[in-house]
């Protein structure tokens, strides 16, 4: 508990400096581990965190999204795709506390991120590059979302929180709960989370529909996580997350989505200084399990009535051990899991006498991974460290349908069900304090596997660029040479830091149309099959401020760009332009009030990915807060307006050219006891 | 026994697939060598017995895959004889008969079989109001010669998802009769395609259509005629039925599109599917 709080203290205050002198104390919340240049994003959690700043109840994609290094790709509003680095989720590595987890959506309606509630989490490690590797290959780096605990007390303790919210713009009504209990010897938490929006509406624009349909969603979210100590230096804890999700709709894509349903389970042992030398031996076993239905059935017009569902089941584990021995402090971790991934389609013909058509999209494919990776840092004196972290890992693939390795066999007559690649990263990173400054350079080498869709997809129709997409399993691992710097500087009422980092990515996996093959989506434009460019560059840059010029008040301003190119005059997607978010804040006696404004420059489109280009845009935010304590009770309320001139906008991260949301008044009422 | 096994440096991973296929069933001599068949008819005569099967259940407007068993009067299977055989159709057309015959192969013995001979008949048309069809046999057994005919009942397959069966007057006045063979049970990937070709000559002669190639393009309509790559056209093999490749993307409802083309490359019958013409005259329809 006191670590988070600590957590939250520097981070709150800096909007999302890791690499403080401070927090080096903890780099990382499952205590000594190497430094890391990754970044903590305190998630808005209503029974952990007071953050006044946020609209607490927002979604886990709203608290991502204010990283410089993520964006979130909207196919409508929900279940936004965490883009790190300006790469998409098959170029980085998600997890939930380690476990690796692989969506059952062809089209990315699912990313890991929407299995999960505020309520399940307290945090989310942003990790740039190959330090995001400990887990598996990965180029742009990884998110690792860090479960809420209440953790052993000394006292026992009884808590709870009951939060209820609602958005005007959707009509979001937002409910929940959660309870939890410590003792020394064990806690347990539960909550709950409720979540139902009708379709939101657009700014206002002449000419233009205010709703936006097909963005209504619901989602059902309960966890629970207990631990037990076993004595003074061992402990264990079981984490279970069920999240459903029904009626969900994607104005960015032709289907939606009637259930997409997860089961996320672990049990872990804890270890303190098991050996001497060694801090902390943490060992996971997990398993999760992913329904995903998308059907077409509320649209009223398509080309053909079609389901796609999809189901992905991953069993892993993990066991990691690090330790300090002079001026070393190390970590290695063992990691594997193996994945399933099936996906159909069916379609329904308009005579019921004709037999409905049923094709593989995903063709019963069985990953497994089982990785070994090590990281040392070492203080080379008081003001300069070396970070050395290396990893191997085996990726192996295999198709398990024979109908799906024979459709497959129509592109690829020789293809062999199975295939076997070695995965390795190797990264170096210096940091050197000076006086109040930080400036760390590091770079690093690192390859990924391509993906189920890119290496197995079967005519999966990206709406963007309209093209059906073929997977090619003859794909090389992709690999990425990167370098990346960053220099920040902290003062009692100010810090500041700037970072760039720049991908030199070989082989990249880009899908490229492929002449003389009809597509089979009735509307598709033709076939794309997934290609690799020689080579394509990612150049991300941020620039963050933070200024307290009195007690009260606080100033914050945030800068990002990037830049994506490939060979063969490639025009990366997905790329953000240069990106603003300024604001102001005043605090005094439990009330707090921010006015922002965020906005972009227009952005570098890809016309080959379908994107057009966005003219830019700039939209102000009010946000005020007041908090009451009662006895040992406490309660906040929340009210604010996003978009508050209802500017209608749409910005390259916006799937198919939806608008965003039009001005929004949410409140937030959170009791806690 | 395939087994695949992983070791990691560290250890404890180590998982191990095992799929097991038993093929070691003992191909026990077996008089019954009529598994799989469906038998037909059984025709009598004074000294023999003749067995009629098919690999279908019931005899079809197409091709038709026919073996023939034939035993004597103490019921001992006859391994050596010769047989011909000749379809033949009776039509009432206003108050005349009309007779013609359909296409068919000779009669063999069929390889490594002890009692079973074969050939293919392709049905022009089916049983039924319009007339019916006789098969005609002259066998010889030693010195014996035995002729007889009799009726068989030929039933359509053909439905708005199945057809099996084309004919088509070509750009030559000459008619072709094309009879699918194979796919039978067409699966998702890439099929053989295997395809009968005759043109007849008068209503009673047909020859086997040599040296042509028959285009490929497998459609599906309830997609908007979306196609799948995978095809390779048919070219004569040969036994002179005509094989190339047919690739299905999904299951469902395909119509294979043909075109016809002669030894020196000129389209006898057939058009090209293009956005205006959405099936070739002769096609091919299946549903699996």
């Amino acid at each position: 508990m006191r670590q988070l709080f600590l957590l939250i203290c520097i981070f709150f205050s800096v909007n999302f400096y890791a690499q403080t002198p401070d927090s080096l104390a903890f780099p990382s919340i499952d205590s000594i581990s190497p430094q890391e240049l990754n970044e903590i994003i305190i998630i808005g959690n209503p029974a952990a965190n007071t953050l006044k700043k946020d609209k607490a109840l927002g979604s886990l994609d709203s608290y991502l999204e204010k990283s410089n290094s993520v964006n979130m790709v909207k196919r409508g509003a929900y279940a936004w795709e965490p883009m790190i680095n300006g790469m998409s989720t098959e170029r980085s590595v998600i997890t939930i506390d380690g476990m690796r987890i692989f969506n059952a959506c062809t089209d990315k309606m699912d990313p890991i991120t929407s299995y999960v509630e505020n309520t399940n989490l307290s945090s989310a490690k942003i990790t740039d590059g190959q330090s995001g590797a400990e887990f598996g290959g990965t180029i742009a780096g990884s998110i690792d979302l860090i479960r809420k605990k209440s953790g052993f007390q000394i006292k026992p303790e009884f808590g709870g929180s009951a939060f209820a919210g609602f958005e005007s713009n959707n009509n979001q009504q937002i409910y929940g709960t959660s309870l939890n209990y410590s003792a020394p010897k064990y806690f347990i938490d539960v909550d709950f989370t409720f979540r139902d929006a009708d379709n939101y509406k657009a700014g206002h624009k002449s000419g233009e529909k205010k709703e936006v349909d097909f963005s209504q969603f619901r989602k059902y979210n309960t966890s629970a996580i207990a631990g037990f100590k076993l004595n003074a230096k061992q402990e264990i804890e079981a984490s279970l997350i069920y999240d459903k999700a029904t009626d969900v709709g994607y104005p960015g894509l032709p289907m939606d989505v009637s259930l997409a349903e997860a089961l996320i389970a672990s049990v872990q042992h804890r270890y303190k200084n098991p050996f001497k030398h060694f801090n902390l031996w943490e060992t996971k076993a997990y398993f999760n399990t992913i329904t995903h239905v998308m059907d077409d059935t509320p649209r009223p017009i398509v080309p053909i009535r079609m389901d796609m569902p999809g189901w992905s089941k991953t069993q892993g584990f993990y066991s990691k051990l690090s330790g300090r021995y002079n001026n070393h402090a190390f970590k290695a971790t063992l990691s594997g899991y193996r994945n399933n991934s099936i996906a159909e389609m069916i379609m329904y013909p308009e005579d019921p006498d004709e037999k409905d058509m049923y094709m593989l999209t995903w063709p019963d494919v069985n990953t497994l991974y089982s990785g070994l990776s090590l990281a040392d840092n070492i203080s080379l004196n008081a003001d300069l460290s070396l970070l050395i972290e290396a990893g191997i890992g085996i990726h192996h693939n295999k198709i398990r349908s024979k109908s799906g390795l024979s459709s497959l066999q129509i592109y690829y007559p020789d293809l062999s069900p199975t295939k076997t690649r070695i995965l390795k990263n190797l990264s170096t990173r210096l940091s050197y304090f000076q006086g109040n400054f930080l400036h760390e350079i590091g770079m690093g080498y690192g390859d990924r596997a391509p993906s189920v869709s890119e290496g197995y997809g079967f005519y999966l129709l990206n709406i963007n660029d309209n093209y059906d997409y073929i997977g090619n399993p003859n794909l090389k691992n992709e690999k990425s040479i990167n370098f990346d710097f960053s220099s920040s500087y902290e003062i009692q009422n100010f810090s500041a830091k700037i970072k760039a980092n720049y991908f030199y990515i070989l082989d990249y996996i880009i899908g490229k149309p492929r002449l003389g093959i009809p597509p089979m989506n009735i509307t598709a434009n033709g076939i794309k099959v997934y290609e690799q460019l020689n080579h394509a560059s990612i150049l991300n840059t941020s620039l963050g401020m933070n200024y307290s010029p009195f007690l009260d008040w606080n100033f914050s301003a945030d800068f990002s760009y990037r830049y994506g190119q490939g060979a063969k005059n490639t025009i990366l997607p997905l790329i953000q332009p240069f990106t603003y978010k300024l604001s102001g804040s005043f605090e005094k006696h439990g009330f707090f009030t921010e006015i922002s404004v965020e906005g972009s420059m227009k952005n570098r489109n890809s016309l080959e990915f379908g994107e057009i280009q966005k003219p830019a845009y700039a939209i102000a935010n009010i946000a005020l807060s007041k908090d009451f304590a009662i006895k040992n009770s406490q309660f906040i309320a929340k009210l604010g307006v996003q978009n508050l001139f209802d500017h209608y906008y749409s910005t390259f991260d916006d799937w198919f050219g939806i608008p965003k949301m039009g001005r929004n008044i949410y409140t937030n009422l959170i009791f806690k006891f | 026994m395939k087994s695949y096994k992983n070791n990691m440096l560290f250890l404890f991973l180590s998982i191990i697939f095992i799929s097991c296929s038993s093929d070691d069933d003992i191909n026990i001599y077996s008089i019954d060598e009529t598994d799989n068949l469906h038998l037909i008819k059984t025709f009598n005569t004074q000294d023999y017995t003749l067995e009629l099967f098919s690999t279908a259940e019931q005899l079809i407007v197409g091709y038709n895959q026919i073996y023939l068993r034939l035993t004597d009067e103490n019921g001992n299977y006859i391994e050596e004889a010769d047989m011909d055989w000749k379809p033949m159709m009776t039509m009432n057309m206003e108050n005349m008969e009309h007779h013609h015959s359909s296409p068919f192969s000779e009669i063999k013995k069929t390889k490594n079989k002890q009692t079973l001979f074969e050939g293919y008949i392709v049905f022009t048309m089916p049983s039924g109001e319009n007339g019916f069809w006789n098969l005609e046999f002259d066998l010889s057994v030693g010195q014996k010669n035995i002729s007889f005919e009799e009726e068989i009942n030929v039933i359509s397959t053909e439905s708005n998802y199945n057809k099996v069966y084309t004919s088509k007057m070509g750009e030559n006045n000459t008619n072709y009769i094309l009879a699918l063979v194979d796919p039978m049970n067409p699966e998702i990937g890439t099929n053989d395609i295997v395809v009968v070709l005759f043109e007849s000559i008068e209503d009673d002669t047909f020859l086997i259509v040599d040296d042509f190639q028959i285009k490929v393009d497998p459609r599906m309509p309830g997609m908007d005629n979306h196609s799948a790559p995978g095809n390779e056209d048919m070219t004569q093999r040969e036994d002179g039925l005509y094989q190339g490749k047919v690739g299905f993307s999904m299951s469902g409802y395909w119509k294979i599109n043909l075109i016809l083309e002669d030894e020196s490359g000129t389209v006898v019958a057939g058009e090209a599917v293009t956005e205006d013409n959405s099936e070739s005259s002769i096609h091919f329809k299946l549903e699996f």
